[in-house]
């Protein structure tokens, strides 16, 4: 008994370990035939292309491109907007594209996962601020597409200024993405909900500065008992507007020819801005728990009269309207355009990619081709949005496909426009691009490995500091002091000596100094 | 006997003190309620409460006016936990059987080969290049139920509670002319049953409030379970309060995200069905948990 017992668990184990080996076999076995099958299902329709596509597409063996794309929310029907996209693009780039959506919270660790497994997939969104589009150059997760970009998409990058292409590079000179074109150049300005303006006739010419607004904030404070005169957020020490040029992180006074980086939060302007903020807090034109509350609450409930916004893009005040319950608002810009690169949205071919060729032809597409953006940004005419005016449409919020993220799928420029936006929305982007004045040191990159612990540190003190602070709730006379003297013991002189070492290294290669 | 005690100072402090950490333990969660039944403006204006000020049920509006993708995602996670409970229950037991056997000859490898995987596992990337590109799991149901089917350290505390089953009852079995199945499937499960529902519990949550597996495999959104659109909906929200800086220059509509009221009632209807079965394995609960470690 206890003999056979014995055979049969050693049978059992020795089966067990087959059990995987086995399975593997199948599945590759599987996979194998699979593809078989999709080459031959494809084969007609390859031969049908030809008929309506000139020479070139003859010679292209189908492909399906795998596309990795954040979204703000999932959508219910990617299916027939695949399916449609497919049909218009099979026929001249005979490849099909499958999508695969991921929401912004899990975008970064998803991508990193799948780029550390060296998966396979073609083309994915990347950029400065989520997925890093650096970092993952550097690390070999995308590849190099300068030649492929000339020779591909051609009609797409001759369009482009020089700036945006110039800005699309790596810090090692060379290109790993293409720019989904949008605003790209930057002011900052007031955001002051136009019923106000309108009742106080206040005349948005005279506003410059932070100070121009107290007139007004006292008036609000006055007469609109349920509005919050300024929503306070937190950083509104924009350098531009105090007198410094450069790129974020990156200040010197305007004019000084010997480019000196200065820290910000040392100058005296730095501390005035505050001062004035904590001012307006305690005279009550802001409000008491703006340290602890949600901004974007805040507007939400329609109260904020007044706020700052980093960015006023063209056509932006239509979007502004949800966010502020439904107030329409004015803008105020209070410096002059500046350009801010294109790192903010790009898509990039993978390393991995089987097909690059063919992802580069469909990224020339989507970037150049209004129908095949419009498909893609917002889904089929009809069942996804009706359009209600010249170029102009109203997305249908139930129709499986809203994923109103266009800004990270191409040129949004060649694309339609949504209900609100003035119709020469897209002319003005360009223009704004065009006529953006350009940092002298624009295209200038830091790189960080040097000084990495004092660069976290020095973000670990601002983020202790900062609610408080930024919003004008403390007394800046107290704190600032505070915020330097932690910074200086977590490395800020030394952060600042190798930004400069680095810059001086750029500027004597550029000839500027 | 029925004499009404004088309650000592001790038991005032004891009571005492097991009152404040259940009321530690039970309000955030009526809190959890309360916002979701509350009026989105209210929440803004008057912050949370218990009692909320002005009541109204749009959250749940909310989540029901797409009740697809709902419906969808709770299939996915009832039929992962039962699936994936019952098939993790009979892994484990029967590896634990095996490994409780003084007479079978490998007891000592295969029992350090089920402890070493505690403590040395092959990180996140390995496993998943093993599950997409040699298993061929990625985007099925699979991919949610197997990464989690066997895990050693409940295989310890099944074997800690198998092996106190005395071995004269399987001998005597043998005598008797009881195959192996027939010992293990007809003496020993019914023996285990206390340890069986203990696990099943702990097996059950994991596989309910699992999301990460998905997270990381499924693409397609009808294999979505509820915890991953929940941890979806939290992890956008926050990213989206942290990153609002950058995004000011890009078109995003935060007022199509789901509101706070929203966020509590996905939290209500997804930890909701867990709550209403805790009390049926809680009898078994205490028996298993300290049957286990009498023994080693």
């Amino acid at each position: 008994m206890v003999i056979k017992g014995k055979g049969l668990w050693k049978l059992g184990l020795a089966s067990m370990l087959m059990i995987p080996a086995v399975t593997a076999c199948g599945s590759n076995n599987d996979n194998n035939n699979n593809q078989a099958a999709n080459t031959n299902s494809n084969a007609p329709a390859t031969n049908n292309a030809p008929a309506n596509n000139a020479a070139g597409t003859e010679e292209l063996k189908p492909v399906e491109l795998t596309y990795y794309i954040p979204q703000g929310e999932l959508q219910t029907d990617y299916k027939s907007v695949e399916k449609a996209i497919n049909d218009y693009i099979q026929p001249k780039i005979n490849a099909t594209l499958k999508f695969n959506p991921v929401v912004f919270g899990d975008y970064e660790q998803k991508l990193n996962t799948v780029v550390a497994a060296q998966e396979s997939f073609d083309l994915a969104w990347t950029s400065s601020w989520l997925f890093n589009y650096e970092n993952n150059a550097q690390k070999g997760a995308f590849l190099q597409i300068d030649d492929l970009m000339k020779q591909y998409a051609g009609d797409f990058i001759g369009s482009l200024p020089a700036a945006v292409i110039e800005g699309a590079k790596a810090s090692d000179g060379k290109t790993y993405a293409i720019p989904n074109y949008q605003v790209s150049a930057s002011n900052g300005g007031f955001v002051i909900q136009k019923e106000l303006v309108d009742k106080y006739s206040l005349d948005t010419g005279t506003i410059k500065t932070f100070k121009d607004l107290e007139p007004f904030l006292e008036q609000i404070k006055q007469n609109e008992p349920d509005k919050i005169p300024y929503a306070s957020r937190v950083n509104t020490f924009v350098a531009e507007m105090n007198g410094f040029e450069g790129v974020n992180g990156f200040y010197y006074r305007k004019g000084d020819p010997e480019f000196k980086l200065v820290d910000t939060m040392t100058t005296p302007e730095y501390l005035a801005h505050f001062n004035l903020l904590h001012d307006w807090y305690k005279k009550g034109y802001i409000n008491n728990d703006v340290a602890t509350a949600n901004f974007d609450d805040t507007l939400k409930s329609g109260k904020g009269a007044v706020k700052y916004e980093f960015t006023l893009k063209p056509g932006g005040e239509v979007e502004e309207l949800a966010r502020n319950g439904g107030h329409e608002v004015v803008y105020i810009p209070t410096y002059e355009a500046q350009f801010t690169g294109v790192q903010s949205t790009m898509t990039a071919i993978s390393k991995t990619s089987k097909n690059p060729e063919r992802a580069m032809m469909f990224l020339n597409l989507v970037n150049t081709d209004p129908t095949l953006f419009n498909l893609l940004a917002f889904g089929v005419e009809g069942k996804n949005y009706e359009v209600v005016g010249d170029n102009t449409i109203k997305i249908k919020p139930d129709g499986g496909y809203a994923p109103n993220s266009a800004w990270a799928m191409g040129n949004v420029t060649i694309g339609h426009l949504l209900e609100g936006q003035a119709p020469d929305t897209w002319q003005k982007t360009i223009d704004q691009n065009n006529n953006a004045k350009v940092p002298t040191i624009f295209g200038f990159a830091f790189d960080p490995t040097p000084v990495k612990t004092e660069v976290a540190n020095l973000e670990a003190v601002y983020k202790e500091y900062e609610a408080a602070l930024t919003t004008g709730t403390v007394d800046p006379n107290v704190y600032v002091p505070k915020l330097i003297a932690a910074n200086k013991k977590a490395g800020s002189e030394k952060v600042l000596a190798e930004k400069q070492k680095q810059l001086d290294a750029w500027l004597a290669a550029k000839g500027l100094k | 006997m029925q004499t009404a005690k004088k309650l000592s100072f001790t038991d005032v402090w004891i009571n005492g003190f097991f009152i404040l950490v259940s009321l530690s333990m039970v309000l955030p969660f009526l809190l959890v309620i309360a916002i979701s039944v509350t009026q989105e403006q209210s929440l803004i204006a008057d912050g949370y409460r218990l009692l909320p000020k002005h009541w109204s049920t749009d959250a749940y509006h909310y989540i029901f006016k797409s009740p697809t993708i709902l419906i969808h995602a709770y299939g996915v996670t009832i039929l992962t936990t039962i699936a994936g409970t019952l098939g993790s229950l009979a892994l484990t037991s029967m590896t634990a059987y095996v490994v409780s056997r003084k007479d079978y000859r490998y007891v000592k490898g295969t029992t350090f080969y089920v402890f070493f995987t505690m403590l040395f596992s092959g990180g996140l990337v390995p496993s998943y290049i093993l599950i997409t590109q040699y298993l061929h799991l990625k985007d099925t149901i699979w991919a949610l139920i197997l990464p989690g089917m066997l895990s050693p350290f409940y295989v310890l505390i099944m074997k800690g509670f198998i092996s106190e089953i005395p071995k004269e009852l399987i001998e005597s079995s043998k005598v008797d002319g009881a195959s192996e199945w027939r010992i293990f499937f007809q003496m020993i499960l019914p023996l285990a049953k206390p340890a069986l529902a203990t696990l099943g519990l702990f097996i059950s949550f994991n596989y309910w409030n699992s999301w990460f597996p998905a997270l990381l495999y499924i693409n397609s959104e009808n294999l979505v379970p509820i915890q991953l659109l929940l941890t979806r909906m939290m992890n956008t929200i926050n990213f989206l309060t942290t990153s609002s800086q950058f995004m000011s220059g890009i078109t995003i509509d935060t007022s199509k995200f789901p509101n706070l009221s929203a966020r509590m009632a996905l939290t209500v209807l997804a930890a909701g069905p867990m709550m209403f079965i805790f009390p049926f394995f809680q009898k078994y609960f205490v028996k298993g948990l300290t049957v286990g470690s009498l023994k080693g």
